[in-house]
């Protein structure tokens, strides 16, 4: 699976970035309303929006107690990515709090084989890193 | 506190990280709500109460998950910010009499998270000129400076239809140069929080200034205190407009007397220079005493849009009444309005009208040409013009502009 951030999607919708055309994209739950406005944009972006799928941390199949243990502790662990005051940082813990729930829990739910990751954010390629290095793709 | 996904235990959530969090405005008494109450006596909250309470009380639910230390540092940085800005003393911000004792720390921290964004989308050599332009300047000097410098229509703004909009005309002008920015108060779409007892606290403030080298901000009560009527403002508006001019911030104004206006001599230019604006005293020295009355002040207050209070004041200072027909003049004592009664605020503007008003137009402007530039991230979009993450607002907003 390929999870994107905001800055990737954006590219990806306004033509700044390419990808494969067959390629399937996974955006976290705080990214979901972004999605109904991109739609509301433009209708040339609904053909791209039909290929990203989001992290439903609710669903059934989800852990959800797990995504918010995970979740705590990265964002007291990576306070210097994240900023309420700047209001900064806080999709990229929801990231790194989805991997980590797959990687715990849910591997075989998106078992094409392993977890891509596309950012442009270069702390949190480096928080990545840090966390998941073999575990992961970061790009 | 356990945050519980619907049923199951999830995580250990630290007890006084709740109740620093909840007390960080301490005037909204957030730990008496409802849901706070409960919580406290379960020793548990699930995800989905913490996310719905959070969007009411304009806190991120995220801040819930923080530990103490994580926590302390946030807060600090908010308070930093507000002390960077304010003097100490915050209970004294430019207030006038409410219905209790302090000004809305929350739309303090507001209005200087929206500066603080304006600021970075500014050139680093950009200044606000205007900023200490009136100081060692007179009475006189300083009124045509203003007038000039704004390009302000004195006669345009007199006979405007009513102080409403004599006051539209001069936050349009003041905002001409893209250098001060006017925001306003706002009880529609939901731009503050509602919760029991903020809108009698919102209404302890009657405007202040975010100072800033670069472009300073007016905040002016506008709807969340109904008993600053629109000439009340209008004066308000231009005594801050003063304190930029004269780079006086650390001055307030806890209640009007002839004593303090005389003792402080700051105090008093900074009032005259709005008198003379407003009610020249060209105007003032050609009655006569003997014609002082009721109508007579009522008709002045239309003529030249300045409360009938402001102009017993100038009237007494230019030595054209005594504090016995003074007294005899005042108008009754009244009660804080109930907002219950003042039906008009019930509109339902557009969200962008509400974000507008809220923001000021140089902040709006700014704000909304990150969001097409998209060098701005939705989430940090919503914090500043919504003061938290709103799904459904959002993209009516987007809409909208």
């Amino acid at each position: 699976m390929k999870i994107i951030d905001t800055n990737i999607l954006n590219k990806f919708i306004r033509d700044e970035r390419s990808f494969d055309s067959s390629d399937e994209f996974f955006i976290t739950e705080e990214l979901k309303d972004e999605i109904e406005i991109l739609k509301s944009l433009s209708p040339n972006y609904r053909n791209k929006i039909q290929r990203i799928k989001f992290i439903d941390i609710q669903k059934d199949s989800f852990d959800e107690v797990k995504y918010l243990e995970n979740y705590k502790t990265f964002l007291n662990k990576y306070n210097n990515i994240v900023s309420f005051y700047g209001l900064k940082g806080l999709g990229d813990i929801s990231i790194m709090a989805s991997i980590a729930t797959i990687l715990q829990t849910q591997r075989t739910l998106f078992d094409d084989g392993y977890i891509e990751v596309v950012t442009a954010d270069g702390d949190l390629k480096e928080a990545l890193k840090g966390e998941f290095s073999d575990k992961i793709i970061i790009r | 506190m356990i945050l519980k996904s619907v049923t199951t235990k999830a995580v250990e959530l630290d007890d006084e990280v709740f109740k620093t969090l909840l007390n960080f405005y301490p005037e909204e008494k957030l730990t008496e709500h409802e849901v706070f109450k409960n919580a406290f006596e379960k020793g548990s909250i699930t995800f989905n109460e913490l996310k719905d309470i959070s969007e009411k009380i304009h806190l991120p639910w995220q801040m819930f998950l923080l530990d103490e230390n994580n926590l302390k540092k946030e807060l600090k940085n908010i308070e930093d910010n507000r002390l960077d800005k304010f003097p100490k003393d915050l209970l004294t911000i430019h207030k006038r009499k409410g219905r209790g004792d302090t000004t809305s720390k929350r739309i303090i921290d507001r209005q200087i998270r929206i500066q603080s964004f304006v600021v970075l989308q500014l050139p680093d050599n950009f200044m606000c000129d205007f900023s200490g332009s009136l100081k060692s300047k007179s009475i006189q000097e300083a009124v045509n400076y203003i007038i000039n410098y704004f390009n302000i229509d004195l006669n345009y703004f007199r006979t405007r239809d009513s102080a409403e909009k004599s006051k539209e005309y001069l936050i349009e002008k003041i905002q001409g140069k893209e250098n001060i920015n006017i925001s306003q108060g706002v009880r529609t779409n939901g731009i503050l929080p509602e919760i029991k007892n903020t809108f009698d606290l919102y209404r302890n403030t009657s405007g202040f200034v975010v100072k800033d080298k670069k472009i300073p901000f007016v905040f002016l009560p506008s709807e969340i205190n109904p008993d600053e009527n629109h000439f009340r403002q209008i004066y308000t508006l231009l005594y801050l407009l003063v304190v930029i001019g004269m780079e006086e911030y650390s001055h307030s104004i806890e209640s009007y007397s002839i004593k303090k206006i005389k003792d402080d001599k700051k105090f008093k230019l900074m009032n005259d220079v709005v008198s003379e604006f407003l009610l020249p005293k060209s105007v003032t020295d050609n009655i006569k005493t003997e014609n002082i009355n009721k109508e007579l002040i009522n008709n002045l207050k239309e003529q030249y849009k300045i409360s009938y209070t402001a102009i017993l004041f100038i009237l007494r200072f230019r030595k054209k009444i005594d504090k016995e027909l003074q007294e005899l003049l005042k108008l009754p004592e009244r009660e804080p309005s109930i907002f219950q009664d003042i039906k008009k605020w019930f509109t339902h503007p557009h969200i962008s009208t509400s974000v507008k008003k809220f923001c000021g137009d140089v902040a709006f402007n700014k704000v909304n040409t990150a969001i097409k530039n998209n060098s701005i991230y939705p989430n940090q979009a919503q914090m500043i013009i919504f003061g938290r993450f709103r799904k459904e607002k959002w993209i009516e907003y987007r809409s909208e502009i």
